[in-house]
C-alpha cells in the first residue's frame, strides 16, 4: 500500500510541477512602497505603506479594518467565520499577499514588474 | 488502540448505506474538529476528513468515496456556518475533483494509496486555487501561494495517506471487512 511502481511517475509529476511553481516566483528587489487592496477582482484602493493609520473598508458592513504600521500591512478587524486572513498576520515585502475568502478581499504588495505591468491582471 | 478504528464503533449494521453514513460521521467528526483546533499555519488544514474518503475508496468503492466526500462537505459547512459561502463552493469543488482523480488513480492499480493520497491532497489545493483566481479574485497574482500550497499537499497527503493505510489495515483485521468490496 505504500509503494507501487506507478508512484515514480507521480512523484516525478509533482516534483516537476513544485519546481516549476517556485521558478515562476521572480525575486523581488524593488523596496516595498504600497500596497493594493482588491474586492473581487477589482483595485478598491492603494495604500502608501509609509503613511501609518487604520482604514476601514467600507464596502463591508461592519466595515473591514486595515491597519499600516511601520511599513507593514495586515487586516485587524473582520468578522468572517474563520478569520484566516487575520491570522496571517501583517505582510511587508513586495510578492506578499493577504487573502481574504470570504469577502473576496486580496491585499498584495506589488512586485516592480506588477506595479508597472497590468498584463498580470486578469480581468474577469 | 480501538480508539484508532472509529468505523467498528459507528457502524451498526452491515448494509453499504450504513457503512457510508458511518464514513461521513467519521470525516465530519474530523472536519469540525480540525475546523476549530489552533493551526501553526492559519491557511494549512490537514485534510483529515480525506481519511474517511480514502477508507470509503478502498473499503466501498469509488461511488461511495464521492457519496462521502460530498455529504460531508455540504454537512460539514452547515456545522461550521459556512454553506453557500465562497469557500463552500471552493472546498466542494477542491473535494470532488480530488475524490474523482484519487477514484481514476485507484482504479488503475498501478498506484499506492500513498500516492493516491498525495495526489488528493494537491489535487484539492490546486483547483481550490486556480477556482479562487477565476472566480473569486481575478488576479493571477494568487499563484504565488501555488508553491507553497503543492508542498503543504505533499506534506499533508503524505501524513494522512500513512494513518489511513494504518487504519486500513486495523480494519481488515476486523469482522466489518468482508469480500463484498470488490478488492
Amino acid at each position: 500500500m505504500y509503494f507501487r511502481k506507478g508512484d515514480i511517475f507521480i512523484y516525478l509529476f509533482l516534483t516537476g510541477i513544485l519546481w516549476f511553481s517556485i521558478s515562476g516566483l521572480h525575486s523581488a528587489r524593488n523596496s516595498p512602497s504600497e500596497a493594493i487592496v482588491e474586492i473581487g477582482g477589482k483595485e478598491h484602493y492603494r495604500f502608501n505603506l509609509k503613511k501609518e493609520g487604520q482604514y476601514l473598508l467600507q464596502e463591508f458592513s461592519p466595515p473591514v479594518e486595515v491597519t499600516i504600521k511601520e511599513g507593514e500591512i495586515a487586516i485587524t478587524h473582520n468578522d468572517c467565520p474563520q478569520q484566516i486572513c487575520m491570522k496571517m498576520g501583517p505582510i511587508s515585502k513586495p510578492g506578499q499577499t493577504i487573502v481574504c475568502v470570504p469577502k473576496k478581499i486580496l491585499i498584495y504588495i506589488p512586485t516592480h514588474e506588477e506595479t508597472t505591468a497590468p498584463i498580470n491582471t486578469i480581468t474577469g | 488502540m480501538k480508539k484508532q478504528q472509529p468505523p467498528s464503533t459507528l457502524l451498526p449494521g452491515k448494509s453499504q448505506e450504513a457503512r457510508i453514513a458511518g464514513l461521513v460521521v467519521v470525516g465530519l467528526l474530523l472536519f469540525v474538529f480540525e475546523a476549530y483546533i489552533p493551526r501553526p499555519i492559519p491557511w494549512l488544514k490537514f485534510g483529515l476528513a480525506n481519511i474517511a474518503t480514502l477508507i470509503a475508496l478502498v473499503w466501498l468503492g469509488w461511488r461511495a468515496a464521492i457519496l462521502v466526500t460530498f455529504l460531508r462537505i455540504v454537512i460539514g459547512a452547515f456545522f461550521i456556518g459556512t454553506l453557500f459561502s465562497p469557500g463552500f463552493f471552493l472546498s466542494l469543488c477542491g473535494g470532488l475533483v480530488a475524490v474523482g482523480i484519487m477514484s481514476v488513480l485507484y482504479q488503475l492499480r498501478v498506484f499506492s494509496l500513498l500516492s493516491i493520497s498525495v495526489t488528493g491532497a494537491v489535487t484539492h489545493n490546486m483547483v481550490q486555487l486556480l477556482v479562487a483566481t477565476l472566480w473569486l479574485f481575478h488576479n493571477a497574482i494568487l499563484w504565488r501561494l501555488a508553491p507553497y500550497l503543492i508542498l503543504t499537499g505533499i506534506i499533508t497527503g503524505i501524513a494522512i495517506g500513512i494513518f489511513t493505510i494504518y487504519v486500513l489495515n486495523k480494519l481488515k483485521e476486523s469482522h466489518l471487512w468482508e469480500d463484498h468490496s470488490s478488492h
